[in-house]
């Protein structure tokens, strides 16, 4: 309801301006908003995780009990904002129930699971906090349903499709690496993701470049798409399910056009189409991480090397450069959108600081006092008919009385606010510590 | 009371709104002293009192049977206010200059927040209890983050004492009211100070720098359950109901026979949505516990069993149950007249969880 008192042209604002808070407890190395962004998790590098409120943008909890032991890889809130799944590389996906925490006679690791080695990233299913797919150092992807205390997990294969059918006899589609067999033991699944929304398939990203999708009830495998040549390092999907944006460690985001998965069954009916390529021709620097905002329409990504200290922004119909973001004096490595504040966050790879970039406002003047009001050139002052006709109190009173006769609705209010989110979605409110 | 009446005298219109369930009376005993607020629990079990003989009581809500007494303030308290997410917790703010945290269980005071300088009037929680906003008659509204006991921002922008806060649903506005006669409309994460409101009958505007014109003190102020609507009350004895988006009064509640509903009190006011057309309750200088129509600002109800003003009421379940603290040391708790209940409510509830998951809203510990 403030937004609806600011200055229009600022709450009209697609992206953040301006770098507005430093966050420094402990040193983070993963950060993710809830959906409705009113809770920042961060994930730190001796493997506990705090969450903070964004209202006061202090520590709320500190999950230093029964947390990892090694950096977290990867957070993830589930949609209702009580569940979050971390992943460490001490082995271990852990899930834990936000109403336990700040109570000791609770643990809120409600459900873990170990591995064979260390995790790269796990995803949780957008519309089940009990199910979640990882990717796995030296391992294949795996699918895991914690419904039951004993969790199933289930393997997902790396080999694309396409090379499944030639298994064993030694072709590969590319002929960019000789040693085939031996090399295709290398390949790798990096990276593993759930289309937004109904979670129906799975997208994961190998070490040579394939892009398998997977459907979710059955976890086969329905298409592979060869997007790059060199190793994929994140697959983001756009909120509303339109885009798929591949970071490559051949220093180019590349953008994908989704077809309808949700009302094309047939795999062979999808056309992936690569919309745009997002590089630094200059510079030719590595992109580190990468967020789309809410509905798409713009993608941030943070830089690799010790050179760059920015974010850069770019507008994804036209794919044009429109942002830098400046102000870490450091390397930046995650970088994650809160939708509904229009908040950028990143993490400082020295200092393990948040950084967030938002929209400023600015003071109305007139604000505060009524009397007063902002314009934008002189006016020529016309004085009216009326304007200083004394009028009896008790009159003006009466008639004030009289035209107060229409119905006032008190109770039904805005079902989204100023920048179309919907508020009347009550998020999940963690407990405080107060004793 | 033999004051003759410009209008036609109106009687109640329903006078069978709420039932009595039942009235405590601390005045039998020891000197009489005023309760200031009265509070029901987020879970609807107990209720709080705060009184000038620096006492806080916590009542169970069915019996009126006494819970605990907390001590330790050392001055009259002026407000309480219960943690929205632990019924366990309240805070408290006093005359002697600190706000309070209470643990009900243990009966011991949790945490001291000191700052203000002067009496402190008013408090209220953020939805999410972790943010505490306090109100004093040192002129300032001080942020704190209750976590950590750190002060957030202090706001300086009255020119008199603070004497109310309230908070939208989506808790980004303050909305403070002071004796100077301004309401202020702040936004809680940035502290910008984001809209003033002030009446004034005659034409023209005013600020408290304007000497000439008389704003009277604004004594609470309440927001209505869409955030929309500013209810506010001031000592010119009107209760006024503002669109603050265009900055209008639309609505203005007098008392019986056009009376002053208080002149010299600070009189709370809630909103009742429980009925089929919603209703405003105010306590009252001298007519005790008042009912408006919203759409007809007609008076539709009034409970008086005493002689002194009615400082505070509260309500829980969008009014089912409402109860009264008075400045001569009476507590009614009245309930809903079944028949009054607006029958076609739609739960709303499945807005809340969209994964199908357990969803409680507040665990409570």
């Amino acid at each position: 309801m403030n937004l609806s008192l600011q200055d229009p042209f600022s709450v009209a604002k697609e992206y953040p301006e301006g770098l507005t808070h430093t966050l420094q407890y402990g040193h983070s190395v993963i950060l993710q908003f809830t959906d409705r962004g009113d809770y920042l998790a961060s994930g730190l590098a001796d493997g506990s995780i705090i969450i903070y409120d964004m209202i006061s943008s202090a520590p709320i909890v500190h999950l230093d009990t029964g947390c990892h032991v090694r950096p977290i890889t990867s957070l993830n809130w589930s949609s209702c904002g009580r569940y979050l799944l971390s992943s460490s590389q001490d082995w271990y996906v852990k899930l834990w129930d936000f109403s336990k925490v700040n109570n000791s006679e609770e643990d809120p690791v409600i459900r873990q699971v170990k591995f064979d080695g260390p995790i790269w990233g796990a995803s949780l299913h957008p519309d089940d906090p009990y199910v979640f797919v990882a990717s796995l150092f030296d391992d294949s992807p795996v699918h895991v349903d914690m419904h039951e205390e004993v969790a199933k997990v289930t393997r997902l294969t790396t080999t694309p499709l396409e090379n499944q059918d030639a298994l064993g006899e030694d072709v590969d589609m590319d002929d960019d690496e000789p040693k085939k067999t031996k090399r295709k033991d290398r390949h790798m699944t990096l990276v593993t993701t759930f289309t937004p929304n109904d979670g129906g398939y799975i997208f994961t990203g190998t070490s040579k470049g394939w892009v398998n999708i997977f459907e979710t009830k059955t976890l086969t495998i329905k298409r592979s798409i060869k997007i790059a040549n060199s190793n994929i390092k994140h697959l983001v999907i756009s909120s509303n399910g339109r885009k798929l944006a591949v970071n490559s460690s051949d220093r180019i985001i590349r953008q994908v056009n989704l077809p309808d998965l949700i009302n094309i069954s047939d795999a062979n009916d999808w056309e992936f189409e690569i919309d745009h390529k997002y590089q630094d021709v200059v510079n030719r620097l590595q992109w580190n991480s990468m967020s789309y905002n809410h509905n798409g329409e713009f993608l941030v990504a943070s830089t690799y090397g010790q050179s760059s200290h920015d974010l850069y922004v770019w507008e994804t119909s036209m794919g044009s450069l429109i942002k830098i973001l400046e102000g870490a004096n450091e390397e930046l490595i995650d970088v994650k959108w809160n939708y509904s504040r229009c908040t950028i966050g990143s993490i400082g790879l020295d200092s393990g600081a948040i950084y967030l970039w938002s929209v400023v406002f600015p003071q109305k003047w007139s604000a505060l006092a009524p009397d007063f009001v902002e314009i934008e050139e002189n006016i020529e002052y016309i004085e009216g008919e009326d304007e200083f006709d004394i009028i009896d109190d008790n009159e003006l009173t009466k008639k004030r009385l009289e035209e107060e006769d229409f119905n006032v609705d008190v109770v039904n209010g805005d079902l989204v606010d100023a920048r179309g989110f919907d508020i009347r979605r009550k998020g999940f409110i963690i407990p405080i510590a107060y004793e | 009371m033999g004051i003759p009446s410009v209008e036609h005298t109106t009687q109640p219109s329903i006078p069978d709104l709420y039932l009595l369930k039942y009235s405590l009376n601390q005045s039998s005993s020891s000197p009489i002293s005023s309760i200031n607020s009265i509070r029901i629990s987020p879970d609807g079990k107990t209720f709080a009192t705060c009184s000038s003989d620096t006492i806080i009581r916590i009542y169970d809500l069915t019996t009126g049977t006494l819970i605990a007494e907390l001590l330790g303030h050392t001055k009259g308290v002026s407000d309480i206010v219960y943690s929205p997410i632990n019924s366990n917790i309240i805070a408290s703010c006093s005359d002697d200059l600190t706000i309070r945290l209470w643990s009900i269980k243990t009966k011991k005071c949790i945490k001291i927040l000191r700052k203000h300088t002067y009496h402190i009037t008013t408090i209220k929680f953020v939805s999410k209890g972790n943010i505490l906003i306090s109100g004093s008659a040192d002129e300032t509204i001080t942020i704190w983050d209750i976590t950590s006991g750190r002060i957030l921002t202090t706001l300086a922008a009255h020119s008199d004492p603070v004497s109310s806060l309230c908070l939208t649903p989506d808790n980004s506005i303050i909305v403070s009211a002071s004796y100077d006669g301004l309401m202020r409309l702040f936004d809680l994460e940035t502290s910008q100070c984001l809209k003033t409101l002030t009446y004034n009958a005659s034409h023209g505007t005013a600020t408290a720098s304007t000497t000439d014109v008389l704003n009277f003190p604004i004594s609470n102020v309440e927001i209505s359950p869409n955030g929309l609507y500013i209810l506010s009350s001031s000592l010119d004895g009107l209760v006024r109901l503002w669109d603050y988006m265009s900055n209008k009064v639309i609505k203005t509640y007098q008392g019986i026979n056009g009376q002053p509903v208080s002149e010299h009190f600070n009189c709370g006011a809630k909103f009742i949505i429980k009925t089929e057309t919603p209703k405003i309750v105010s306590g009252s200088e001298k007519s005790g516990i008042l009912l408006w129509d919203v759409q007809t600002k007609e008076i539709v109800y009034q409970f008086n069993n005493g002689n002194d003003a009615v400082l505070e009421v509260d309500t829980l379940d969008e009014g089912r149950i409402l109860v009264s603290c008075s400045r001569d040391g009476i507590i009614n708790v009245f309930e809903l007249n079944k028949k009054y209940i607006k029958q076609d409510k739609i739960a709303t509830e499945e807005l809340n969880t969209r994964d199908g998951t357990p969803f409680e809203k507040n665990p409570s510990p």
